[in-house]
């Protein structure tokens, strides 16, 4: 079988801009994080990989398919989930009607299969409380799940989630991270973020995006691995930081050239990041 | 300004259910309650103290709501449905569903389908009113009455062509104040006055009017004019360009004629 998503050289520029720079991505079953700054390309690599959007160069395929081709991009359709950065909604219509409605371009033709499955993906979102509230009438994080649960519909093999919990309260993000975790199980699930605790915590596979190129591609742990030495704690900010910071304890946590003698401690994946994006970008964002 | 990638791919299976949605969205559109208060005050302005009896007050309120109220009002409606998902920036999500770009405006013309059974509907009972027990004065046919279902048609119809090619803000009451200049233009003028789409009805207009000629061959002459606006809509994407022009030349050419010899 295919590996699900398979990116080698992937190029696209926006007149003179370049959003994606030859990009190579690899990506089985499972939660793959994309990992970058805003501006990074990410949602770019996303709407080339969600077929809407035609990258200028390189390969591209999913599901074995070409999207390059029409029938190619017909067949990957059928078998994938997409949830933009910005999802639109027609506001006037219900949580219901609107998966619905998603659900019939998604050639769910038969109404009572497609309303059973509609009312499957309301469930799994936790959304049948409101399902019969205009959208328009729902908050920003219900509004999410809408996203979530059209994305959802016919169980796709391949998911595509562009940010899924940008602004988003502490506790709806962990909701999504639980339901983002359990999607994965039996299926791809690319996630684009730039928090990278959603990363640590659900994704077995992160590839760090930084100004239109990747920048590292694999597990979380081995991401961390790259910052070991690289991270100790002090009473004041060290000469070689990149970055510092006094945490919780009062003490300093240094990142970046640790000086001799100095007090390492165990890296994170947000340590890792900083230090393969560097300071500056990551202020920006 | 990014281009959505647009495929080629037969319309496939959900137009039929798609556009059985989307003719609801038309009918249950706010917009035809809105014009419906404004027409029948209109309508209402019209009979007060024209000393005229209640079977002729109820066919003037009908005449003005069917002739007036349901083609403008299905061509913003339509118009509304058929751009809702880029006015709601809904499209990307939605092109990333196997359903093409082609099919979704295919189902939003089909779905005028709605709006025009309902006009059918609407005419029947005109022509009841005004031929059960006895045809009132200046009683309509078939071809006359055929005008208020047509008109909802090319309105429906003509409203997803200006969502599909004029995607900006104020462009479909644009087309509505030209479609209406065009009316007002050749109102007067004998030799023109069958371009007009809606210049048929006699019980509306009396007699002052008409110089149009056959009404059955303007009620052809509308849906001829009804089915080209639809060509211009689905001509809007890639697909099926071929045989879609083809139709619109036979259908062009038909219009010609039909026009042409309603005034014979």
């Amino acid at each position: 079988m295919a590996v699900p998503v398979q990116i080698k050289g992937v190029t696209k520029a926006f007149r003179r801009a370049v959003a994606v720079a030859g990009v190579d991505v690899t990506a089985g079953q499972g939660v793959t994080g994309l990992l970058g700054p805003n501006g990074a390309g990410k949602t770019t690599l996303l709407r080339m990989m969600a077929t809407v959007l035609a990258p200028d160069s390189g390969r591209l395929r999913l599901l074995g398919h070409d999207p390059a081709t029409a029938s190619g991009r017909l067949a990957i359709r059928r078998h994938l989930g997409y949830l933009p950065q910005e999802p639109g909604f027609h506001r006037g219509m219900t949580v219901f009607d609107f998966i619905d409605y998603v659900a019939i371009l998604k050639e769910l033709t038969d109404r009572r299969v497609r309303h059973d499955e509609v009312r499957r993906v309301v469930e799994l979102v936790g959304l049948a409380p409101v399902s019969g509230k205009r959208i328009g009438a729902v908050s920003g994080g219900m509004r999410r799940r809408v996203g979530l649960a059209q994305a959802l519909l016919g169980d796709p093999e391949v998911v595509i989630l562009d940010e899924p919990t940008a602004g988003l309260d502490p506790e709806v993000r962990l909701r999504f991270r639980e339901l983002v975790s359990q999607i994965g199980e039996d299926r791809t699930v690319i996630l684009s973020t730039h928090q990278t605790e959603d990363v640590a915590a659900v994704c077995q596979q992160v590839v760090v995006l930084h100004q239109g190129r990747s920048l590292f591609a694999g597990t979380p742990a081995a991401l961390i691995e790259q910052a070991a030495g690289r991270v100790w704690l002090d009473v004041t900010r060290g000469v070689g930081a990149q970055l510092a910071w006094r945490n919780g304890a009062g003490q300093v946590r240094n990142v970046g050239d640790a000086p001799a003698g100095a007090q390492l401690t165990a890296p994170t994946l947000e340590d890792a990041y900083l230090l393969l994006v560097g300071d500056t970008e990551v202020r920006v964002a | 300004m990014t281009t959505i990638v647009s495929t080629r791919s037969p319309a496939g299976a959900p137009v039929g259910p798609l556009a059985e949605r989307e003719a609801w969205r038309i009918v249950r559109h706010p917009i035809y309650l809105a014009m419906l208060v404004y027409f029948i005050l209109l309508g209402g302005v019209q009979v007060a103290g024209g000393g005229l009896s209640g079977r002729e007050t109820v066919r003037e309120v009908l005449l003005v709501l069917g002739l007036l109220w349901f083609g403008p009002a299905t061509f913003f409606a339509a118009n509304l449905v058929a751009s809702s998902a880029r006015r709601s920036h809904a499209e990307s999500q939605l092109a990333a569903a196997p359903t093409t770009a082609y099919a979704r405006t295919l189902a939003a013309c089909l779905g005028v389908l709605g709006p025009t059974a309902a006009a059918a509907a609407f005419a029947a009972i005109v022509w009841v009113v005004e031929h059960a027990g006895g045809s009132l004065d200046h009683a309509q046919g078939l071809g006359e009455l055929a005008v208020i279902p047509l008109c909802t048609l090319g309105g429906g119809l003509l409203g997803v062509a200006v969502a599909e090619w004029m995607p900006w803000r104020g462009a479909p009451l644009i087309v509505l104040f030209a479609l209406l200049a065009w009316v007002v233009a050749v109102m007067d003028r004998g030799e023109l006055q069958w371009t007009a789409p809606w210049t048929m009805s006699r019980a509306y207009y009396k007699d002052a009017l008409l110089s149009a000629g056959s009404p059955g061959w303007h009620a052809a002459y509308l849906l001829g004019l009804a089915l080209l606006a639809g060509v211009a809509a689905v001509l809007r994407h890639p697909s099926h360009r071929r045989p879609v022009l083809a139709f619109g030349a036979m259908v062009l050419i038909a219009t010609l004629v039909a026009g042409w010899v309603q005034v014979q």
